[in-house]
């Protein structure tokens, strides 16, 4: 009782947040927005039984990705009275045209579809060692793959940002 | 100890009354914390501090609480009202939650997660977001630069802090706080890893802005960093938050290093005992930071970024990688403490001739090339 | 078998763009080995290659998420080739530029192992993590020229890339959803018990894939980056992206739906988006190309109509049923025979834009008498883009026509031809210009071919006439490579 009471909370908070992402009108606003919509997200991973996951989701989502967007706005728009940007331009209707076409597809499509798994039939209580496991046998390959794909980040970064040297 | 099954027999209740004693604790410590610092500070530079208010100015931080209760409460009239409202929430809110992992004696904390550790550096990271906020919300400049600065410097310094802690997690083989601790009970983390504990309190130095990282709060470059706009019980509540991770972190790293209520007597002894252990070790921690704030000056902002992402990040790799061969291959744990040891002493060592190095003159423009130094 | 051996080739790539970035750090000065370490790098990734296919290791690694067979010892020689032959184009452009050479060669050499990793991966999620790690160098590479045109091709190339690679993780996360699994056998099992049930989702998914791998094949209607990014990024760089990545794409499309999604009820349904994407994009392609001014434009207009020719061998296997080793094997060796022709195309591209200075195609007037070898070779090269024997582009095309006509997709072949018709148009334009008798003109000064951009032109003009008029060795290795499909 307890448990849905507070799902239906989370819920709501991320949808919500997410909304406020959408419609706001300061991209300052939008970015702590997202920050709470997808800690809402870690939040549904514990009602999973998933801590590990939640928390990597505060840490990377909440923590990293969200506050480099935060950082990166603030060091490119000094603007700090956050003017708000005009939101839609001429292709407006179609972008919605597009976006309730996508909606009704993916709702007619998922009510359509008979989804095999059951909540209940997921594993529970994963310990951190066997996601480790997995880490380093199944999924080796992405592993030694994301550190390359991380570094190429960084240099990419680092060669965009970095003002000219004049030899 | 369960109170709530002893009084009423009532689980949740159990964990609002252990949150609500933390949170007594907590204010009394962050209280005293300031009185401490001014104290200790003072008698570092030669001065006595606070002296008038009760014995020996005992009551000075309960006065200076007071007076920023019933301070007003000013908000610019081009700060981004929400944001600048919920900045100092934001800020204290994580802090708080890394105070409900600590094990303050053996089982005792008001949840001891499985994954206490991680817990730590995820919420850790959340606080960023709090800091931005506020250099955003105030709609001031310098706010705003202290806010980017300490975003800038949190996160590069969260690599080696995270990777120092990760080292220590590796020898025990778990991220249980209270498990940590309990592995401890004759040979605490620090003789192991005493490189892993020096980059850690280099880093700890950094995430919690003090001396010589106070780059984001610098008062006589940015007149004060992200909260410069705020008052009365706003203010206080970052100054709150600060203390608060002052003394958390403490906590957190003699629990990992120090052997938090372990070591040197073991488990036996009772909740008393343990818990002034773990309140003397993170006391003595405490002192270091005074200490430390004390004798350094404060360091530019390109140095601290290149001091972090040129040697404390590649050292504190370098470490990782050579604890895993000593586990993979099982040597000795001695040797590695043997190496651990070369290495804090070396890097000390260097640290310590950097310090009394004297600065020559293009040390002064750093790296802004573009400017022209004329004699 | 040890799984670091199954991607020994790749392993030696990226250690290779480590040593580069390293050595650069360490003797800043020196940089004139900087090539040759990332061609050196290349060719110890071949002879890994090779030795794995020569000693017979096929296997699966890291749990049946990767996969050594002939296909991927296949792409993954076709890869490291094209990124030493786009290192040779590089090298004369990046002195140039001089600057942040190690940077350069280190994010080719990481593009060109994603583009390797994904020839092997078999799980949705390395397949994923490979196609970032192929594109974001490729995002990074494309805005490295300091002017507005590649800065705003790095940055489009990026933000559409974003938005498609948003759609492909759509697509794959309603399959993991449905399945339960990211591991394209498994999916495969799951698909062959229930696809009936689930056929609308399965279609939706298959689109949201094709949508994400269209764009980088640039297929219409994702084709809309390819003109300003071929314009704007670096020539040797739209080579690596017009060839590399759009293979890449191919090789995972063949995996994800002949391995994965090709049960009976549904093969139709994709086959038929294949089959329409594949018109479209002829049509568009070759249209738009022809009233281009800018070669790159136009090569890039033409590189669209390309990929609708590779998508028509794409909709045959799928209509053939099980026995689609004959289309599986017309893609591949399309790949190959696209890869030489095209790289020749833009070698050729590189060389005169640096003398003329101008990728305005009038400019090619009177080419063949200033600089008859090299209007000769791009007057093969584009020869073979068009499909007329004796070259490796008429094979190519044969073989694919063949492979649709088998299929029953007797209109595609008509479209098809029709275009090759379009297309010849826009070619040969060229090819006539260049050869035309002109008496003042601007460029006669004579040619100063760099060294580097000769031999790697030479080669690639040389496997054009090779397969041209030998194409059986490389079908049978097609054929081989293709083979793995035939048994699912």
């Amino acid at each position: 009782m307890i448990t849905e009471i507070l799902w239906w909370f989370f819920a709501i908070a991320i949808v919500g947040t997410a909304a406020g992402v959408v419609f706001s009108r300061s991209v300052v606003h939008a970015a702590i927005f997202l920050i709470l919509s997808l800690a809402g997200v870690g939040g549904l991973y514990i009602f999973l039984t998933v801590e590990f996951v939640a928390l990597v989701q505060f840490l990377i989502y909440g923590g990293a990705v969200t506050v480099l967007i935060l950082l990166a706005l603030m060091m490119t728009r000094l603007d700090a009275t956050g003017a708000p940007d005009k939101l839609t331009g001429p292709q407006a209707p179609f972008g919605a045209l597009v976006g309730i076409t996508l909606l009704l597809t993916l709702v007619g499509v998922s009510l359509a579809t008979a989804w095999p798994g059951d909540v209940d039939d997921l594993p529970t209580n994963i310990t951190i060692e066997q996601i480790g496991d997995v880490m380093f046998t199944s999924y080796g390959a992405p592993f030694i793959i994301a550190s390359a794909l991380l570094l190429v980040a960084f240099i990419g970064a680092i060669v965009f940002a970095k003002q000219e040297d004049e030899v | 100890m369960s109170f709530g099954d002893a009084f009423f027999g009532i689980s949740w209740l159990d964990i609002i009354i252990r949150t609500l004693i933390v949170v007594i604790a907590m204010t009394v410590v962050v209280i005293y914390l300031t009185y401490g610092e001014r104290k200790v500070v003072a008698r570092f530079q030669m001065r006595l501090g606070p002296t008038r208010t009760g014995p020996a100015g005992l009551l000075q931080g309960v006065a200076d609480a007071l007076k920023l209760v019933v301070k007003e409460d000013l908000r610019p009239r081009n700060a981004d009202r929400w944001v600048f409202e919920f900045a100092p929430y934001a800020t204290f809110v994580p802090v708080f939650l890394v105070l409900l992992t600590l094990p303050f004696a053996e089982n005792w904390g008001v949840r001891n997660l499985a994954l206490g550790m991680f817990f730590v550096f995820a919420v850790l990271g959340l606080n960023i977001v709090g800091v931005l906020m506020a250099g955003f919300g105030s709609g001031n400049k310098y706010a705003l630069l202290g806010g980017v600065r300490a975003a800038a410097q949190m996160i590069s310094y969260e690599i080696p802090l995270v990777v120092a802690l990760l080292t220590v997690a590796m020898l025990a083989g778990t991220l249980d706080l209270n498990l940590i601790a309990s592995l401890q009970g004759d040979r605490p983390f620090i003789l192991v890893q005493p490189l892993a504990f020096v980059i850690f309190f280099i880093a700890l130095l950094s995430e919690l802005h003090r001396a010589p990282f106070d780059i984001p709060v610098a008062e006589s470059e940015i007149v004060g960093g992200y909260f410069v706009e705020y008052s009365g019980i706003r203010w206080s509540m970052f100054q709150l938050a600060e203390y608060a991770a002052l003394w958390g972190f403490s906590i957190f790293g003699s629990v990992i290093f120090l052997g938090g209520w372990n070591f040197p007597f073991g488990s036996e002894v009772g909740v008393g005992l343990q818990l002034a252990l773990t309140l003397i070790k993170s006391t003595l921690m405490i002192l270091l930071i005074f200490w430390v704030r004390a004798t350094m000056p404060r360091l530019r902002m390109d140095q601290l970024m290149s001091f972090c992402w040129k040697v404390l990040i590649e050292i504190s790799f370098v470490l990782l990688l050579i604890t895993g061969f000593f586990l993979y291959y099982n040597w000795p744990q001695e040797i590695l403490a043997l190496v651990n040891w070369g290495g804090a002493l070396l890097l000390l060592t260097v640290i310590f001739i950097r310090t009394r190095r004297k600065s020559e003159a293009e040390d002064l423009v750093g790296t802004y090339k573009n400017i022209e130094v004329t004699e | 078998m040890n799984p670091f051996e199954l991607i020994s080739p790749q392993l030696a790539i990226l250690i290779g763009a480590g040593l580069i970035l390293v050595y650069d750090a360490i003797f800043p000065k020196d940089n004139r080995y900087l090539p040759w370490m990332a061609l050196a790098a290349i060719a110890v990734s071949v002879s890994f290659a090779i030795s794995l296919a020569v000693r017979g290791e096929y296997h699966v690694g890291f749990e049946g998420t990767y996969s050594v067979d002939k296909f991927s010892v296949f792409f993954s020689v076709v890869f490291a080739g094209i990124g030493a032959a786009v290192v040779f184009a590089s090298m004369n452009w990046v002195d140039r530029v001089g600057r942040r050479k190690s940077e350069y060669y280190a994010l080719l050499l990481t593009a060109t192992a994603g583009l390797m990793f994904l020839a092997g991966a078999r799980d949705l999620i390395t397949i994923f993590i490979a196609l970032e790690l192929s594109s974001i160098p490729q995002y990074i590479l494309a805005g490295w020229g300091k002017d507005e045109r590649s800065g705003e091709s790095g940055l489009k190339y990026l933000l559409l890339g974003s938005i498609a690679s948003a759609l492909l993780l759509f697509g794959m996360a309603l399959l993991y959803g449905l399945s339960g699994s990211t591991f394209v056998p498994e999916i495969a099992t799951f698909i062959g018990e229930n696809a009936s049930d689930n056929r609308s989702l399965l279609i939706l998914a298959s689109t949201l894939i094709i949508a994400g791998f269209g764009f980088k094949m640039a297929l219409v209607p994702f084709q809309m980056w390819v003109p300003d990014v071929y314009e704007g990024a670096p020539t040797p760089v739209a080579a690596f992206l017009s060839v590399g990545s759009k293979a890449a794409a191919f090789a995972v499309v063949l995996r994800i739906f002949f391995e994965g999604l090709n049960a009976e009820i549904l093969s139709n349904d994709w086959a038929m988006i294949f089959a329409v994407l594949a018109a479209i994009s002829m049509t568009v392609g070759n249209i738009f190309a022809l009233v281009q001014s800018n070669i790159k434009r136009m090569l890039g207009y033409s590189s669209v109509a390309q990929a609708g020719n590779f998508a028509i061998g794409l909709a045959a296997i799928a209509v053939v049923g099980q026995e689609f080793t004959l289309a599986a094997s017309a893609v591949l060796f399309f790949v190959v025979a696209y890869a030489f022709t095209n790289l020749a195309v833009f070698i050729a591209v590189i060389a005169i834009s640096r003398h003329l200075e101008s990728d305005d195609i009038n400019a090619y007037e009177g080419l063949a008498k200033s600089a008859p070898l090299l209007a000769l070779a791009l007057g093969i090269a584009l020869i073979s883009l068009t499909g007329i024997p004796p070259s490796a582009g008429f094979w190519a095309k044969l073989y694919i026509f063949n492979a649709a006509a088998q299929a029953d997709l007797a209109w595609l072949v008509i479209v098809a031809v029709l275009n090759s018709v379009l297309a010849a148009f826009y070619y040969l334009r060229i090819v006539r210009l260049m050869f035309r008798n002109v008496e003042d003109q601007i460029g006669s000064a004579p040619f100063a071919i760099p060294k580097s951009i000769g031999f790697v032109l030479g080669i690639t003009v040389l496997g054009v006439l090779v397969f041209g008029f030998f194409p059986t060795p490389i079908i049978s290795v097609a054929r081989e490579a293709a083979a793995i499909f035939s048994i699912g």
